[in-house]
C-alpha cells in the first residue's frame, strides 16, 4: 500500500505542479495573480476534448492545437484587456479583478457551449498499465510525471538561458529600466501569457485524461490547490511551484490513505501556514526587499 | 485594434455571463412549448429549478418534464377547459438564489410549486411556502427534515431512512458482510452515511471505513487504494454522478472487481457515456427504472422519448410526477383553496402514479424502490 499511495501522491503532486508553473510564469514576471489561470486550464482541456474525443484528430495534434489556441486568447487577454490597464497606470488590483471576470466569463460560456455535464476524456494510452510490487502505475499516470519533469526542465531552460528568459526577469526586476535598456515590454509580456495560457491547458488536458474525464467544477478546485502550491513553493518561482505541488500532492494523498480524506485539506493548510510562518515567502521564494 | 480587440473581449463576457447568470424573472411556458403570456383564465403553476450553474443539466430535466405533463394534461382538456400553464425560476442549485425566487413565487398567485431540486434550497424556503400556505413539491430533496417542515413541504424523493434501510437489507440478503461507504460532505450525505451506519452494523455488517469526500473532489486513488487492500465487498457511495463517476474509475483503474453500489442522483446517462466497460455490473439504489413493468412507466418513456428524443432520467421522472399529482389534486378540489391543494398532496392515501397507486404519508412518497444496475451499456432494473 505504502507504494502505490506514493505513486499516487506522486501523480497527484505533478498535476497540481502543472497547473502552477503557469501561473507562476506571469506572477514571477507581472507580480499578477492571473485567477483567469484555472478557465484557461479547462478551456485548453474542452479543446482537445472535442478535437481528440469528438472530432478523432490524433492525441498529439490535438494536444498541439489546444495548447495553441488557448495561448492565443490569453495572450489575447492580455492584449485587450491588461495591457490596455497597465498603460493607464492601472493598478495590479484592477488587472487582478479583470482576470477574474474573464475566468468566470469562460467557465460560464463553456456551461453554454458544452453543458454542465460531466464529459468523457479517452485514455491516449488504451488503459496499459505497469503492476509490480502489488502496485498499479497506468500509463497516464506516467505520462504526467514524465510530463511535469519536461515541462519543467523546458520552462527552467526559457527562462534562465534564453533572451526572452533574461527578458522576463529583467522586467520583473524593473519594468522601466527593462524598457530603457531596449527591451519590448508589451510584446514579452504578450509572450508570457501565450506561454503561461498554453502551461495551464497543458495541464487541463493531461489532467482530464489522467481522471478520465472533465467539467467546469474543476475551475474552483484547480485554482484553490494552485494558490496554495504556488505560495508553498515560492510565488513566482518555478521550481518552487513544481516543488508547492509535489509537496500538497503528497500531503494529501498521505493523509487520505492513512487518516482521512476529511483532514486532508486541514493538514495541507496547516502545513502550508506553518511554512509561511517560519518562511514568508514561501520554500523557494526570495524575499523581496522595499528600497525606501 | 487594441480597442477593437477589448471590445470583444468585454462583449464575450458580457454575453456569456448574461448567458449564464441567475434569471429570477420567469419565463412562462404553454404547454404546447411556445413562451407566452399566461391568459386570464389560465391555472398558474410555479417551478423552481437549476436552470444555470453546476446542476443545469437537471434543471433542463424538470424544464422537460413538467411541460410534457403540462402538455399533455391541456390537450386532454385541461381543468374544466381551463389550461394550465407554468412560470419557471432559476434557482442555480444554491439556497441564496432559491430564497430570492420564492419572494416572488408567493407573491404570483400560484396554485403549487414543482421544485426546488435539492434539499438544501428546499429547507430554505419550505417555511416561507408554509406561511403562505402554497404547495412546494421538491423533486429531488431526500432530507429527512424537508417534509417535516410544515404541511405544504412534500418531496418527489424517498427519504435517506428508508433508502439506506433497504439499501442494507439488500446487501445483507446477497450475502456481503464487509462495506466501505464513501459520501458527499453537505448535509445530505452526512444523513446517508449515519443512516447507512446505523442499519448497516445494527445487522452485524462490518463498516471496514467510512470517508467523506467534497463535491468537486477529483483524485480518489488514496483512499481506494486503501479500500483495495482492505478487501472489502462493496463500495458504496451516496455521490452525485461526476463524483461517481471518478469513484468508478479510480476503483477499476486500481484494480478493484468487487461491487459498487450508489445512492443520490447518480443515475445518469454521463456515467455510462464517460465509464463505458468500467460501468458493468455498477447498482444504483433507485427511483426511477425505465424498465419498471408498469403500464405507466412505459407510458411515460414512450412519450419522453418522443418529445425530447432521449430516454428520461430520474430526475425527469420525479418533476414529471410531481406535476402529476398536482394535477390530481387540482382535479379533484379546483384551483381556489391552495391551503387544501397542500394538505392533500402532503396525505395523499391513494396517489396515482406510474408506479400504480400509492399513498404519501407526510409529504413522503411510499413508492417501491428498485434497484438498477448497469448492463451491456444501458440502464435496466436488477431487482
Amino acid at each position: 500500500m505504502l507504494l502505490q499511495q506514493l505513486i499516487n501522491g506522486i501523480t497527484l503532486g505533478a498535476t497540481y505542479a502543472l497547473a502552477t508553473v503557469g501561473f507562476s510564469l506571469v506572477y514571477g514576471v507581472l507580480e499578477l495573480a492571473n485567477f483567469a489561470n484555472g478557465a484557461f486550464y479547462i478551456l485548453g482541456a474542452y479543446f482537445a476534448m472535442v478535437l481528440y474525443a469528438s472530432m478523432g484528430m490524433n492525441f498529439a495534434v490535438s494536444l498541439a492545437l489546444a495548447l495553441a489556441g488557448t495561448g492565443i486568447l490569453g495572450a489575447a487577454m492580455d492584449a485587450g484587456l491588461l495591457r490596455p490597464i497597465r498603460s493607464k497606470g492601472g493598478t495590479r488590483t484592477s488587472m487582478m479583478i479583470s482576470t477574474l471576470g474573464v475566468g468566470t466569463a469562460i467557465t460560464n460560456l463553456i456551461i453554454v457551449l458544452f453543458g454542465s455535464e460531466t464529459k468523457r476524456f479517452p485514455d491516449a494510452f488504451g488503459g496499459k498499465r505497469l503492476e509490480f510490487a502489488s502496485a498499479v502505475v497506468t500509463y497516464k499516470q506516467l505520462f504526467t510525471i514524465l510530463l511535469c519533469i519536461v515541462v519543467m526542465v523546458v520552462l527552467s531552460i526559457l527562462v534562465y538561458r534564453t533572451k526572452l528568459g533574461r527578458a522576463m526577469r529583467a522586467i520583473s526586476q524593473n519594468p522601466v529600466a527593462a524598457r530603457l535598456m531596449g527591451i519590448d515590454t508589451n510584446t514579452v509580456i504578450l509572450l508570457t501569457f501565450f506561454i503561461g495560457t498554453m502551461c495551464a491547458a497543458l495541464s487541463g488536458t493531461v489532467v482530464s485524461m489522467y481522471l478520465g474525464s472533465l467539467d467546469t467544477t474543476m475551475y474552483s478546485s484547480v485554482n484553490i490547490k494552485m494558490f496554495a502550491s504556488a505560495i508553498l513553493g515560492g510565488v513566482g518561482s518555478l521550481p518552487g511551484a513544481v516543488l508547492g505541488g509535489m509537496i500538497l500532492g503528497m500531503l494529501e494523498t498521505f493523509v487520505s490513505g492513512y487518516i482521512s480524506t476529511a483532514y486532508k485539506d486541514v493538514f495541507s493548510f496547516a502545513i502550508l501556514i506553518l511554512v509561511l510562518l517560519f518562511r514568508p515567502a514561501g520554500l523557494l521564494g526570495q524575499r523581496t526587499i522595499k528600497k525606501v | 485594434m487594441k480597442k477593437i480587440l477589448a471590445a470583444i473581449l468585454i462583449a464575450a463576457m458580457i454575453l456569456s455571463l448574461a448567458a449564464c447568470g441567475g434569471n429570477s424573472t420567469p419565463s412562462t411556458t404553454k404547454a404546447d412549448g411556445t413562451t407566452q403570456a399566461a391568459s386570464k383564465d389560465d391555472i398558474k403553476l410555479a417551478s423552481i429549478a437549476p436552470i444555470t450553474g453546476n446542476l443545469a443539466q437537471h434543471g433542463v430535466s424538470i424544464q422537460n418534464a413538467v411541460n410534457l405533463r403540462l402538455k399533455q394534461y391541456n390537450e386532454a382538456g385541461g381543468y374544466q377547459g381551463r389550461k394550465v400553464v407554468v412560470d419557471f425560476y432559476d434557482d442555480q442549485g444554491t439556497a441564496a438564489e432559491a430564497v430570492n425566487v420564492a419572494n416572488k413565487i408567493v407573491d404570483g398567485n400560484y396554485i403549487a410549486c414543482v421544485g426546488p431540486y435539492t434539499s438544501a434550497c428546499g429547507l430554505a424556503i419550505g417555511s416561507l411556502f408554509g406561511e403562505e400556505n402554497i404547495t412546494l413539491y421538491a423533486v429531488s430533496a431526500s432530507h429527512e427534515d424537508f417534509a417535516k417542515q410544515n404541511d405544504m413541504c412534500t418531496t418527489q424523493c424517498a427519504p435517506q431512512s428508508r433508502s439506506r434501510e433497504f439499501e442494507c437489507d439488500w446487501l445483507w440478503d446477497e450475502g456481503y458482510r464487509k462495506v466501505a461507504y464513501l459520501y458527499l460532505n453537505d448535509d445530505t450525505g452526512n444523513a446517508a452515511q449515519n443512516w447507512f451506519s446505523k442499519f448497516w452494523t445494527a445487522k452485524g455488517g462490518e463498516l471496514v471505513l467510512s470517508e467523506s469526500f467534497l463535491a468537486d473532489q477529483k483524485d480518489f486513488s488514496a483512499v481506494m487504494t486503501k479500500i483495495v487492500s482492505s478487501g472489502v465487498e462493496v463500495i458504496s457511495s451516496y455521490a452525485n454522478y461526476a463524483s461517481a463517476i471518478t469513484i468508478i474509475q479510480q476503483a477499476r483503474d486500481l484494480g478493484y472487481k468487487g461491487l459498487i453500489v450508489f445512492g443520490g442522483n447518480a443515475q445518469q446517462q454521463e456515467v455510462i457515456d464517460v465509464c463505458g466497460e468500467a460501468a458493468e455490473g455498477v447498482k444504483f439504489i433507485s427511483q426511477f427504472s425505465n424498465d419498471y413493468p408498469t403500464e405507466g412507466v412505459k407510458a411515460f418513456v414512450e412519450s419522453y422519448e418522443k418529445e425530447y428524443g432521449r430516454k428520461p432520467t430520474q430526475v425527469d421522472y420525479q418533476a414529471y410526477e410531481a406535476t402529476n399529482h398536482i394535477l390530481q389534486v387540482l382535479d379533484e378540489l379546483g384551483p381556489d383553496d391552495t391551503k387544501a391543494i397542500g394538505e392533500k398532496i402532503h396525505n395523499n392515501p391513494k396517489s396515482h402514479s406510474l408506479y400504480g397507486d400509492y399513498p404519501y404519508v407526510n409529504g413522503v412518497p411510499q413508492f417501491p424502490l428498485p434497484i438498477v444496475q448497469i448492463k451491456d451499456g444501458v440502464y435496466c432494473t436488477y431487482k
